[in-house]
């Protein structure tokens, strides 16, 4: 069984961390969803896996289980390889295009 | 991209081949041990077992296929296959990694290292603008996907305390409403399964899957259709089977609206599409509607019916875009109208394409058939009635899309264009051919073995 004694969240402490990530994913949700310009989108998607490692480290502080902190390391330099691919992809549609905007990538319809 | 530094461009191909085949005869050493025992690999965070060897064994084997067809798709740019291919690679080993995994993080880093790989590789024809539209959708929507995916398991990890999928069914079994977080703990599994819906394009959220196979470069659609998707749906059934089984009655609800959608979005909207790979695309969406009917219908003793639906999937989607490939490159269009008169150009293609798509619309005594017949079965002992006859509704209505390729091979007038085949391509589709076949006619016997 697991060692850790469950305890409800929202009445503790943490409560304040998850809020915050909840607040900072949905920001980033709406982001991807309505902003047009690629590097803005990329910034959101940024923030919502940010999002989920504040939740992760909040979680993993407050329980004193590492294993959270362990995923964030993990978490950060995946982010970092897709960043590096999507501006990548930005950069070689902006060659083609001129333009960073989204709207603008509709060749195929169907 | 090693043997490249050397300077030996010419013996990439057959040293990832080699690679693959000596992985894929790893990969059955501990075959006939009763139980597999081995030491815990990383901090028992990937598992060995039959199951994951006959996964594996899956996708090693189209992997050897595919370097074969991207050897001669790549055939006018030597000097970058060497980078495509140890991208390919890194794709196959983030699918190994998904399959195997025991622990969310790991299954989180399979799915990037092959998504990643894939968003490059969708993009990888950098002066087609469609291409690079490709790359950004795919990109943009799987980053959004692994987001939700990340915070639904974060949520997870709030209520449960741990990601490793033994734990993690340990406490779900002990779990009662009475517990507190509940509501994380929803929240988190609903998020985790809309992050795979994503992943395997299943109806709600399949916007990107018909632009991303269209615009990439068709052998990147065929890695796409075959071992991208495969590897998503077993991860989907490993995750949903060792974890969440004690949620069932939660989430079979949710499982059964979207296979219902999945099944008939994909098979309607793929009837109106006239350009090959974008049908391909959606008659992909309602394989993966099946395959979700089978993660709902088969439990976790009856694997081998999933593996044999996806092997027969994979199989048949290869032969498909092994005879597209050169059709399309010849004939510089990738419509239906490029198959027109293939049967008095190509007889093997024809052939060969014949079979597969027969496959896939599931006519006996092919693969797909087989394949939909077992998990419809499955499903009929678990009363789910209704998604039955739906599905068999739709199968006879694929039946349709598919017949109009048939039509344009066998009907039409050819034009002047020739379609040029190396022999040597002719006998790895007469091969894959063969092993489609083989397949499906000893589906009694596959399915006994593994």
């Amino acid at each position: 069984m697991i060692a850790l004694e469950v305890v409800d969240i929202l009445s503790n402490p943490v409560n304040k961390y998850v809020y915050l990530s909840i607040i900072l994913f949905c920001i980033g949700v709406m982001g991807v969803l309505m902003r047009r310009n690629a590097i803005i989108i990329l910034m959101c998607v940024e923030l919502m896996l940010n999002a989920a490692n504040l939740l992760l480290v909040a979680f993993s502080a407050y329980q004193g289980n590492v294993e959270g902190q362990m995923v964030v390391f993990f978490v950060i330099v995946v982010a970092a390889a897709e960043v590096a691919v999507g501006l990548a992809l930005l950069i070689s549609i902006y060659r083609n295009l001129s333009s960073t905007d989204v709207n603008l990538l509709n060749k195929m319809k169907g | 991209m090693l043997v490249e530094l050397l300077g030996l461009r010419k013996l990439v191909g057959p040293v990832a081949v080699l690679g693959l085949l000596v992985t894929l005869y790893l990969n059955f050493m501990h075959w006939n041990e009763e139980v597999v025992v081995l030491d815990p690999i990383y901090n028992d965070m990937f598992v060995v077992n039959k199951m994951t060897m006959v996964f594996n064994a899956i996708i090693l084997s189209l992997a050897v296929f595919l370097v074969f067809m991207g050897a001669n798709f790549y055939k006018d740019e030597k000097k970058h296959w060497s980078d495509y291919l140890s991208i390919y690679i890194f794709a196959v080993c983030g699918a190994i990694l998904m399959i195997g995994s025991h622990h969310l993080l790991m299954t989180f880093i399979g799915i990037e290292i092959l998504s990643v790989s894939l968003y490059v590789l969708a993009g990888s024809n950098r002066t087609k603008v469609e291409s690079n539209e490709a790359g950004m959708k795919y990109f943009i929507m799987g980053a959004f996907a692994s987001g939700i995916l990340l915070f639904g398991m974060a949520l997870l990890f709030g209520a449960t305390g741990t990601l490793h999928y033994q734990k993690l069914n340990t406490f779900l079994l002990a779990f009662n409403n009475s517990t507190p977080n509940t509501g994380f703990l929803y929240t988190g599994m609903v998020l985790i399964l809309i992050g795979f819906f994503f992943k395997i394009s299943a109806a709600p959220f399949h916007f990107w899957s018909p632009d991303v196979y269209q615009g990439s470069p068709s052998i990147v659609t065929a890695f796409m259709a075959t071992i991208a998707k495969i590897a998503a749906v077993t991860s989907l059934y490993l995750l949903l089977n060792q974890v969440f089984v004690a949620l069932h009655e939660l989430y079979d609800i949710l499982l059964i609206l979207i296979c219902i959608a999945t099944i008939c979005i994909g098979n309607i909207l793929a009837i109106v599409q006239t350009n090959f790979k974008r049908m391909m695309a959606y008659s992909g969406i309602s394989h993966a509607g099946f395959m979700i009917l089978g993660i709902l219908a088969v439990d976790f003793n009856h694997w081998h019916v999933i593996a044999y639906y996806t092997m027969g999937y994979g199989f048949a989607n290869l032969v498909g875009f092994g005879v597209a490939i050169p059709v399309f490159k010849s004939m510089k269009n990738e419509n239906v109208a490029a198959f027109n008169g293939l049967f008095f150009k190509r007889p093997i293609l024809a052939v060969a394409l014949t079979i597969a798509l027969l496959s896939m619309a599931s006519i006996p005594p092919l693969a797909g058939f087989w394949g939909k017949y077992y998990i419809l079965s499955a499903a009929l002992s678990k009363d789910l009635l209704l998604i039955v006859i739906i599905a068999i509704i739709n199968t006879v209505l694929s039946v349709y899309f598919y017949f109009r390729i048939f039509v344009a091979m066998y009907a039409r007038k050819p034009d002047n264009t020739p379609i040029e085949v190396s022999s040597s391509y002719k006998f790895l589709l007469i091969i894959l051919t063969l092993i489609l076949l083989v397949i499906s006619l000893m589906p009694d016997m596959i399915a006994g073995c593994i």
